[in-house]
């Protein structure tokens, strides 16, 4: 019989010599019986006889000294700080090296595929990369495009004009901040394709509230909107109360020199009433606005004076207002030179104003006869400088730059007057024929701002069924030249503030 | 009776009692230097598994709950301080007296001062000769087993534990402790019958050693 089909455990105890005497009785039988098993018995007995009777050990004098010195070095320094075993790699057996080895190759491993991974992630982010984002990527041109926009759009043409009235002594000094911008501003947005331009709601509300914000900064003087507005408001008085109003020089300071030259040459500016007072305002400006050609706008101001002298004629206003205007305005170049006319309209103002005033930089010239105007009189001009360059951005119109203009270094600029923060402000399309009608639409959906064209639009000779309704809805744009659909023209949008309300008018 | 001392030694130490403490150690230190020989049979490696024991006792010390015996606990320290270390020096070659002794005898070449001192004790009867060598066989073998089984017959043959302290200080099962002894008993025979068995069969080698 092996000892395997023995119980260990009998084998164990009888060894150990643990068993009962009744189990150690049996168990001598068995080893009777196997003569192997008693062999190996008494073998395992033997063994543990001899580990029993291995020499007692005594410890080295050096344990009971490091004990000893331990102890001591407790009592005196406090408990011993808990010695950390150094667990760096045996490297004296192969096979600790071994271990060593493939420790390094799993560190070499995990770097690897730490580099792997950070490759993808950087390959999948550039391959996934959304529209969006592309177009956040253009924000910063954009950005720089809308800046520099609102850059030239106060910086326009006639800032220079602006700039040496301002320099004149009974205007306070101009706060031209925008007129500075810088020329690589300018460049950039010139460089910048239109492709960038992609607009998107958060882009175009975010350039809103920056463009509020800058045009809150800086407020620019622009004599010409004085002058338009002062005109409507005496064309507004008149038209409210028969008797004309009087204007003093004190009054006349607050304007600007092209109302008070205006004023002084040609006092009637009467011709305006509350059905026709938009026709009115436009004949006037365009008639102002070609003061620098006067044999040109002279017959402009012919062709005009019929429809005028209707409205006035059904309003009845004597004619002799408007001929006497278009006279005066047709001579407009003898600004300096002339005299204040008789008439009961007239606005007198002494020559001591008048000769304190500069005609040649009248911001009317600034208005380009060769392409279309559009005179808008919003209650907000900000604003609605804001939505048109909105609007021009998204639909990818283009904004035309405004030339950086030479600073007026002889002259001294006083500060603004506080009745002259309202300006018009002047913002030049280059726009294509066929998106022209889009244009007009969308101005003809602000309700509370009033759009005259001064100059004839631009029509696209591809039978535009739209531009031609449109024309019948806007009776102000008088004549229509035919363009190419994609030849692109200049349109000058020339925001004005909204006229004030009549005074009332005591029985 | 002596463990009895020994805990109430270890529960004044456990209290801050340096002089309880130092008592406690120096009882302590034969067994604790006894149980890492017998673990490494090489006296350096012993001395410096028996100072690591020593400075854990007296670093946890405050630590002992008095759930065991403290002999059981610094047991528990001491052999798992020498499996941990025969883990880390399992293949290496320490050259011991007795490695010497054996190898010289297999070799055939008589050498160092093992072999001087079988030579000299050969010199007395037989059977207290046959009683060393197969000490010696012994102890080789003993070198040659598995960490846990050689652990588990330090505990109980030679420092004479019973079953359940070796659980204790094995954190085994009673049953497994004994299974484990039974079959670390058939592996040291079977090492001793390897050695015996190469030793036969250089005999003749050995005999004209001792006899020239």
């Amino acid at each position: 019989m092996r000892q395997s089909d023995y119980d260990e455990n009998l084998i164990l105890g009888y060894v150990e010599n643990t068993l009962s005497q009744d189990e150690k009785a049996i168990f001598e039988q068995l080893l009777v019986d196997d003569p192997e098993l008693a062999d190996l018995v008494n073998m395992l007995r033997q063994d543990r006889l001899l580990l029993c009777e291995m020499d007692q050990v005594t410890a080295p004098m050096e344990l009971s000294e490091y004990v000893s010195s331990q102890l001591e070095r407790e009592l005196l320094l406090g408990p011993l700080p808990y010695k950390k075993t150094a667990k760096y790699p045996d490297r004296s057996t192969p096979q600790s090296r071994g271990q060593f080895r493939i420790m390094r190759f799993c560190a070499y491993g995990s770097l690897a595929a730490m580099f792997l991974v950070v490759v993808a992630l950087m390959y999948h982010d550039t391959a996934n990369q959304t529209l969006m984002d592309r177009v956040a990527k253009l924000d910063f041109n954009h950005k720089q495009t809308r800046e520099s926009v609102v850059a030239m759009n106060r910086s326009s043409d006639d800032t220079l004009d602006i700039e040496a009235l301002a320099a004149t002594p009974i205007l306070p000094k101009i706060q031209n901040n925008a007129v500075t911008a810088s020329p690589s501003v300018t460049s950039s947005f010139q460089k910048v394709p239109p492709q960038s331009q992609t607009p998107s709601l958060a882009f175009m509300e975010r350039d809103e509230m920056e463009l509020q914000e800058t045009t809150a900064e800086s407020f620019r003087v622009d004599t010409d909107a004085i002058a338009l507005q002062t005109e409507t408001l005496i064309a507004n008085n008149i038209s409210a109360d028969p008797i004309p109003p009087v204007i003093t020089h004190r009054d006349l300071k607050a304007m600007s020199p092209t109302t008070a030259m205006l004023a002084g040459e040609s006092a009637p500016t009467s011709f305006g009433t509350s059905a026709m007072l938009d026709q009115a305002s436009a004949d006037q400006v365009t008639s102002i606005s070609s003061a620098p050609s006067a044999r040109k706008d002279k017959t402009l101001i012919e062709g005009k004076s019929f429809q005028v002298a209707k409205a006035k004629e059904a309003l009845g206003i004597p004619p002799e207002a408007h001929l006497m205007l278009g006279k005066k305005i047709a001579t407009a170049k003898s600004f300096p030179n002339a005299s204040a006319i008789n008439s009961p309209l007239a606005v007198r103002v002494t020559r001591r104003a008048l000769t304190a005033m500069r005609p040649k930089n009248d911001t009317q010239q600034s208005l380009n006869q060769q392409n279309a105007v559009c005179l808008i009189q919003s209650p907000n001009p900000d604003h609605t400088v804001v939505q048109i360059n909105q609007w021009a951005i998204r639909n990818r119109v283009e904004i035309v730059p405004i030339p950086k203009p030479t600073p007026h270094k002889t002259e001294q600029r006083k500060p603004l007057h506080a009745s002259n923060t309202q300006l018009r402000q002047v913002v030049t399309l280059n726009i294509q024929t066929k998106q022209i009608p889009v244009l007009i639409q969308w101005l003809n959906e602000h309700p509370k701002q009033q759009n005259s064209w001064l100059q004839p639009l631009p029509q696209s000779n591809a039978a535009n069924n739209s531009l031609q309704r449109l024309q019948q809805e806007l009776p102000l744009a008088p004549t229509l030249r035919l363009n190419p659909p994609n030849q692109k023209s200049q349109i000058q949008l020339m925001i004005i503030p909204s006229p004030l309300p009549p005074p009332s008018i005591k029985p | 009776m002596a463990s009895v001392e020994e805990d109430k030694l270890a529960e004044l130490a456990a209290q801050g009692n340096h002089k309880a403490l130092a008592q406690l150690l120096e009882r302590l230190e034969d067994r604790v230097y006894g149980v890492c020989y017998r673990m490494t049979h090489h006296p350096e490696d012993a001395l410096d598994l028996a100072q690591q024991t020593m400075l854990k006792v007296i670093q946890n010390i405050g630590k002992f709950e008095g759930h065991a015996s403290i002999g059981t606990w610094v047991y528990r320290i001491a052999t798992n301080e020498s499996i941990s270390h025969l883990r880390k020096q399992k293949v290496r070659k320490a050259a011991s007296l007795d490695q010497n002794v054996l190898s010289a005898q297999s070799d055939g070449r008589s050498a160092s001062l093992g072999t001087t001192i079988i030579d000299h004790r050969e010199q007395t009867p037989d059977q207290h000769v046959q009683k060393k060598e197969a000490k010696q066989i012994l102890r080789k073998a003993m070198t040659q087993l598995d960490e846990e089984h050689r652990a588990v017959l330090v505990l109980r043959d030679t420092q004479g534990l019973d079953y359940q302290q070796v659980a204790q200080v094995l954190d085994l099962p009673m049953g497994t402790v004994k299974s484990r002894l039974f079959r670390a008993r058939l592996a040291l025979r079977e090492k001793i019958l390897e050695l015996e068995g190469s030793i036969t069969n250089d005999q003749p080698t050995s005999e004209r050693k001792v006899t020239s």
